[in-house]
């Protein structure tokens, strides 16, 4: 098999026993992009000549017998709103086209301290604000399983590059579903961790107390590895939090007995597709059948997070995005004639549509007269929604869900209507709400063959249940094989 | 609750976005239904209890207040799109 198809797993250990290098390895997925990124176009900007010199670096290391990190040698993919030192970090934005960030964020540096080789920076929504990445000022990711539709959003880039082994694994972020959604499109895994268990220095904001940066790969084992690099408390990031969390990798245990599950009546209910329904309802026996009860349950308040994470997401949004003004960095516009007319026309001509009509949004809920109405209202609602969730989890260890009502959309669909757009959210904005860990893995395909992911989502501080549910469902049923897209050929 | 075109105008001169005219009608229809759906918490009664429940770990988290070094300057005016001797430039702002 090519070496850029396999998993980070299978390629440490054929690093550590000299059986290849980490040049050969950067190589081959080097090959691969230059044979299909202009189909797929996952990448916003390449580091092909940096890689090289990092993977040179670990081979010299590997041959001194020196001790390295287990993923030492690794191509990584990162989402482009995540600041890499010296390589341009656009958010996919207009605004932001030539920003070269003078620091690394903290996920970054423990990136470098783990010696994985960064192939590039990926494509996403502008500002992290989509579901489709179609929102980017650059370019359209498409699908690796079918290119005429979507990737699914905002960390399109992310996903559709590990789908198509242009990267072993990668670096999302999520603030309403931008990793889950994206992972279920192209038939990947993706976890969003608890809320304050990754730093989030260095990547910009899109909605401070909702964003998360978090791990996709193309099996449960690759996640756990990335987990053990990029979790941990950071003085830089004052809501990271700090707690210990056990190597994610002694969670690799296929054993789910006595694990109680939850199914939400409220997720499997009117505008979710059943072939989405099914796949998942279909999981929920073969957890049965390995050993878990699962049982219906309700989350009574599930049809109201989807406006409350609106609301909470684009205020913080309005606020966020208040510092691209035109003067310490960024784009400025080159017809103004006063200070007021500078940071009006450079805002104005730098952001995106939806970047607009979320600040535009934010500000209106928080302007005086509509602030009790609108903000205020929808923090009491978060709390509930945060109760909601804890009352469940006294009774239940995971709550399993769909990610997403519908499979990968085709391009264009759904880019004239921003509701049907927010509508992808449904499934995952609850959990960015309350704070709580999710994972994202391929559960089946639809009948145009289009991956459909499954969402387990556990109590915080429980990522690594999820990451035990997850590699416990992957050693029972075979979901890789049948999620390599075609346009690599036969695995 | 519907949103008013003058409060279109209002919210976007808070938001210091221009909004082409054009672009206005569209603008307006979309904010409209997205409002639309936001209101849907009206409906929704906070119950009084709401102020029991208390979620774990949701504290300010505090540091020493120390000095630190910082970046160089260069470093951090290097993405200015205009800069005169080592400052950010910006047009007159006091008569």
């Amino acid at each position: 098999m090519e070496l850029f198809k396999m998993t980070a797993v299978e390629l440490s250990t054929m690093l550590k026993e000299k059986k290849i290098s980490s040049v050969e390895l950067t190589n081959s997925v080097f090959d691969n992009i230059e044979n299909i990124e202009d189909k797929v176009s996952s990448y916003i900007s390449l580091n092909k000549e940096n890689a090289l010199e990092q993977a040179k670096t670990v081979d010299k290391s590997i041959a001194n017998s020196e001790d390295l990190p287990p993923l030492a040698g690794i191509p990584i993919g990162i989402k482009d709103n995540i600041c890499t030192k010296g390589i341009n970090t656009t958010c996919a934005s207009k605004i932001l086209e030539s920003f070269n960030p003078p620091y690394n964020a903290t996920v970054i540096e423990k990136i470098h301290n783990n010696k994985l080789v960064i192939t590039g920076k990926l494509n996403m929504d502008e500002f992290a604000m989509g579901s489709s990445c179609e929102n980017s000022y650059f370019k359209k990711t498409k699908n690796p399983h079918s290119l005429d539709r979507v990737p699914g959003g905002s960390s399109g880039g992310s996903a559709a590059s590990v789908s198509a082994c242009e990267c072993i694994v990668s670096l999302g972020s999520d603030t309403g579903g931008s990793i889950r959604q994206p992972a279920s499109f192209c038939g990947v895994a993706g976890l969003k961790p608890t809320y304050g268990a990754v730093s989030r220095y260095g990547l910009i904001a899109f909605a401070s107390s909702l964003d998360q940066i978090g791990p996709l790969a193309r099996n449960v084992s690759d996640i756990a590895l990335l987990s053990n690099v990029i979790y941990g408390k950071d003085n830089n990031d004052s809501t990271s939090v700090d707690y210990i969390f056990d190597d994610f990798t002694k969670s690799l245990v296929n054993d789910v007995k006595g694990l109680k599950i939850g199914l939400p009546k409220e997720y499997f209910g009117v505008g979710i597709d059943d072939s989405v329904k099914n796949a998942v309802l279909q999981t929920a026996k073969s957890f049965e059948k390995m050993g878990a009860t699962v049982k219906e349950m309700s989350l009574t308040l599930s049809k109201y997070a989807l406006p409350t994470y609106y609301i909470i997401s684009s205020a913080e949004a309005s606020s966020n995005l208040a510092r691209y003004d035109g003067v310490k960095y960024g784009y400025r516009t080159e017809d103004f004639n006063n200070l007021s007319s500078l940071y009006l026309k450079t805002r104005s001509e730098g952001f995106g549509d939806e970047v607009k009509r979320r600040i535009m949004l934010g500000t209106y809920v928080l302007s005086s007269g509509y602030y009790d109405a609108y903000y205020k209202k929808a923090q009491a609602v978060q709390k509930m929604i945060k109760r909601d969730f804890a009352n469940a989890f006294q009774e239940f260890d995971i709550i399993l869900t769909p990610v997403s009502p519908d499979t990968a959309f085709k391009i264009g669909e759904k880019t004239d209507d921003p509701l049907k757009m927010y509508l992808e959210d449904i499934c995952t904005v609850s959990i960015n709400i309350a704070g709580l860990p999710a994972f994202v893995i391929p559960c089946g395909k639809d009948k145009n063959n289009l991956p459909i992911g499954m969402q387990l989502i556990s109590k915080r501080f429980s990522d690594d249940l999820l990451i035990r549910a997850g590699y416990s469902y992957e050693q029972e049923n075979c979901i890789w094989d049948e999620m390599s897209p075609s346009l690599l050929g036969v695995k | 609750m519907s949103i008013t075109n003058k409060e279109i105008s209002h919210i976007a001169k808070l938001s210091m976005l221009q909004i082409d005219e054009g672009h206005f009608d569209k603008l307006a229809k979309d904010m409209n239904a997205i409002v639309k759906m936001v209101d849907s918490l009206q409906e929704l009664n906070i119950d009084e209890d709401l102020n029991k429940f208390t979620i774990e770990g949701n504290q300010n988290i505090f540091r020493q207040d120390e000095v630190k070094p910082s970046f160089p300057r260069e470093e951090i005016i290097k993405n200015a799109p205009e800069k005169k001797a080592g400052c950010f430039f910006v047009p007159k702002i006091v008569e």
